[in-house]
């Protein structure tokens, strides 16, 4: 496996486990909210902090594209 | 860097059928809308995947997938504590992304390395933010009951 190629699995497997912690981050803040509406993290509700993590998360599904791309690039050139 | 070193789970490139399936889900999952039922489906999935590659990996544990929200200060707690551990999990990870960009000299896809590496720590920068927030709300509901 090519220098690149392995930094580029490296970041896919970082942005996987990114993405996961995430996700269960937007869970564990709709549980809060279901239960604590009242409750203020940082002037927001949240459900605005659950928007704004999946924001990340959608800037991540995008930087994961480009990673994917790369690695299909990667292994179609080898072929 | 061998390539040992990266978890057979999180490899795209060795995951099984089931793995993969189980995945692509997930991404569809996310393209339906903005709702906390689809979040929890997204984990539940998730946790799916986890239980075939324990399977595929041979890890011998049974995985719990259910959240309990209950209400008084000592449940708050220990909820707003798993959301900043996440929080901090993602930063994390976020941190390894940054290390894998940054000896990468050509354009992924296109994009500059630089350019992908600040993004990356745009978003730790956000998290650490949220994570100071979720820890000040851990400390008043310590405090207050």
């Amino acid at each position: 496996m090519s220098d690149k190629r392995q930094r580029l699995t490296a970041l896919a497997a970082a942005i996987d486990a990114a993405t996961a912690a995430l996700d269960r981050a937007k869970a564990e803040l709709h549980a809060i909210e279901d239960r604590n509406r009242h409750i203020m993290l940082g002037g927001k509700g949240c459900s605005e902090m659950a928007i704004d993590v999946r924001g990340i998360t959608n800037e991540l599904h995008v930087l994961r594209h480009h990673v994917n791309t790369e690695l299909e690039r990667g292994t179609a050139n080898a072929e | 860097m061998p390539s040992e070193e990266i978890p057979r789970r999180i490899d795209r490139q060795r995951m099984n059928m089931a793995e993969l399936a189980i995945s692509e889900a997930i991404a569809v999952t996310e393209t339906v809308g903005a709702d906390p039922r689809l979040t929890d489906a997204v984990v539940l999935l998730s946790a799916a995947r986890d239980s075939v590659a324990d399977y595929v990996d041979g890890v011998p544990i049974r995985r719990g997938v259910t959240i309990e929200a209950a209400p008084g200060p000592a449940h708050r707690i220990a909820q707003l504590n798993q959301l900043r551990e996440a929080l901090e999990k993602a930063s994390n990870s976020l941190e390894l992304a940054v290390n894998a960009i940054r000896p990468i000299d050509e354009p992924v896809a296109g994009r500059r390395p630089d350019n992908m590496a600040v993004a990356v720590r745009v978003m730790r920068r956000d998290l650490a933010a949220m994570t100071t927030s979720v820890q000040l709300q851990i400390d008043k509901v310590f405090n207050n009951g």
